[in-house]
């Protein structure tokens, strides 16, 4: 699972790429003080990047959500590795290399201890959702309130299209978060925090999308003006390029209105001049060769294959010749084969916790895929972690 | 590059909930009862860190409001210490579920 020393250790590639122009850090100083209808009942987090949950007990369950996670996934985690592995053994199974996830299913059987610990992970993440809808949903005028109130203002723009067309891959409750993120208004509040919950505090004040942009590729001409995230969600990576290029035009597109007004919200409040909008990653609307830098951070294990081809067709078309495609998601099962241990868990995220197209994703070949949409691929992409990330970017040909 | 809009609508649409029951333990009302116990766990969380404000408050201050225990920020010993306190509570109670009751038993 997610280790935050391995996803913090930059690689040596990744430390090489240069910045094109002297960051603008946001600090605490000048973070959270620009939005005019602000909610923040108990102030903000230490760096001021983000405000701290309206409630103390909403908090303190999610302070227990996390530790309870963390307790299940490592105390609890390696008897059942000890056990799972076991088994395997008994059957002369290499156990570094899975059997077929039906073939796996059929040896475990009903072992309490294995399914116990996919209990305690189910319900937590349960526990850890309610906790955080209820909480934001009893204030939710005040919420929605803040929401409006920074569509009304910049830096950044905000465009939202009521008469999109949803695809039906996007209305899914993923990580099992009620209402998605398209169907609860408060989505993008509450998405913020429970991921922080699953990565076992890596979303807190946006550290992992900052050392992400701190690696994102440029063109090799060192020519980086415009930039696009597809799927931006609330758009933590567009905010941490702006902070990273403050000169570039930052873009960021999603299906999900909830998350996009949450985003623009907080770039309001962090002073950071982003364009969000809500369109569709097949169908960007914008400009052949527009953008030197795309980037899509873990949104292709949510679409299905049929779409994610659309999706790079569309890439090649709007990245500009020379331009750096940058596609962050999992590692594929041709890039990786799992160990039955990780196979146990990614059909567990696929089964409850609802990772609706991540198994189809995994036995893609994500390089090929590019390589049809006609892309360059470059199978030695700089990367947080080679054991867990993709390490995969593409450019246009110039 | 593109239009902007400034449309000040929400698009909403019903979302596609979960479609698997989650049941793990081959009795619905055995998962729902594990879960009940995991709620607790966070109910009481939550009351021990609102107690340790509270203690911490009376011992600086000789009282308390509401207002001081909610905006109350502990310093990073506190913060340690109750982290500390919390980890060891979950072991307490929930390092119970590490005993193996399995029948392909691999002990540590």
């Amino acid at each position: 699972m997610l280790d935050r020393r391995t996803l913090l250790n930059t690689s040596a590639a990744a430390t090489a790429v240069s910045a094109v122009s002297a960051p603008h850090k946001v600090t605490s100083k000048d973070a959270l003080n620009n939005l005019q209808h602000d909610i923040e009942p108990r102030g903000s987090l230490p760096e001021g990047r983000v405000e701290k949950l309206p409630e103390l007990d909403m908090e303190s369950r999610l302070d227990f959500a996390q530790a309870f996670r963390k307790w299940s996934l490592r105390d609890f985690g390696r008897n059942n590795l000890k056990q799972l592995y076991g088994i395997l053994e008994d059957q002369n199974i290499d156990p570094t290399n899975s059997p077929p996830i039906e073939k796996l299913l059929e040896i475990i059987g009903d072992d309490p201890n294995i399914y116990t610990a996919m209990r305690c992970k189910t319900t937590v993440q349960q526990i850890m959702w309610k906790n955080l809808v209820d909480g934001f949903h009893a204030h939710k005028d005040l919420y929605l309130a803040e929401l409006a109130s920074a569509e009304g203002q910049g830096p950044g723009t905000l465009e939202l299209n009521p008469t999109l067309n949803i695809p039906e891959y996007a209305k899914h409750e993923i990580h099992i978060q009620p209402g998605g993120y398209i169907g609860d208004p408060l989505g993008g509040y509450v998405y913020h925090y429970g991921v922080n919950v699953f990565t076992l505090d890596l979303n807190s004040e946006d550290i992992f999308h900052r050392s992400l942009a701190d690696i994102v590729p440029v063109p090799e001409d060192g020519k980086m003006n415009s930039f696009l995230d597809l799927g931006t969600g609330i758009a933590q990576l567009p905010l941490a390029m702006k902070e990273r290029f403050p000169n570039a035009d930052i873009w960021g597109i999603d299906t999900a209105a909830p998350m996009l007004r949450y985003g623009h919200m907080r770039a309001v409040e962090l002073g950071l001049d982003i364009n969000l909008c809500q369109r569709l990653a097949e169908d960007t609307q914008f400009e052949s060769n527009s953008f030197d830098v795309i980037t899509a951070y873990i949104l292709f294990h949510e679409v299905p294959t049929e779409d994610t081809r659309k999706i790079l067709s569309e890439v090649k078309r709007i990245l500009r010749p020379g331009g750096v495609f940058f596609p962050v998601d999992f590692k594929t099962y041709d890039q990786r084969p799992p160990s039955a241990n990780s196979r146990l868990n990614q059909w567990w995220d696929h089964v409850y916790n609802n990772e609706v197209w991540t198994e189809e994703y995994r036995d893609s070949n994500f390089s090929e895929l590019m390589r049809e949409a006609g892309l360059i691929v470059n199978e030695n992409a700089p990367t947080l972690s080679k054991n867990f990330w993709n390490s995969l970017m593409a450019t246009k040909k110039a | 590059m593109s239009n902007k809009s400034k449309t000040p609508h929400t698009h909403r649409e019903d979302s596609i909930p979960p479609q698997t029951p989650d049941v793990f333990l081959g009795n619905p009302v055995i998962d729902n009862v594990m879960s009940s116990m995991i709620a607790l766990g966070s109910e009481f969380w939550a009351l021990q860190r609102r107690m340790n404000i509270v203690e911490t408050l009376l011992e600086k201050n000789g009282s308390v409001t509401n207002e001081m225990i909610e905006g109350y920020q502990p310093t990073d010993d506190e913060t340690s210490a109750w982290n500390n306190q919390r980890d060891r509570f979950i072991k307490r109670v929930y390092g119970f579920l590490q005993n193996n009751n399995s029948d392909n038993k691999k002990d540590s």
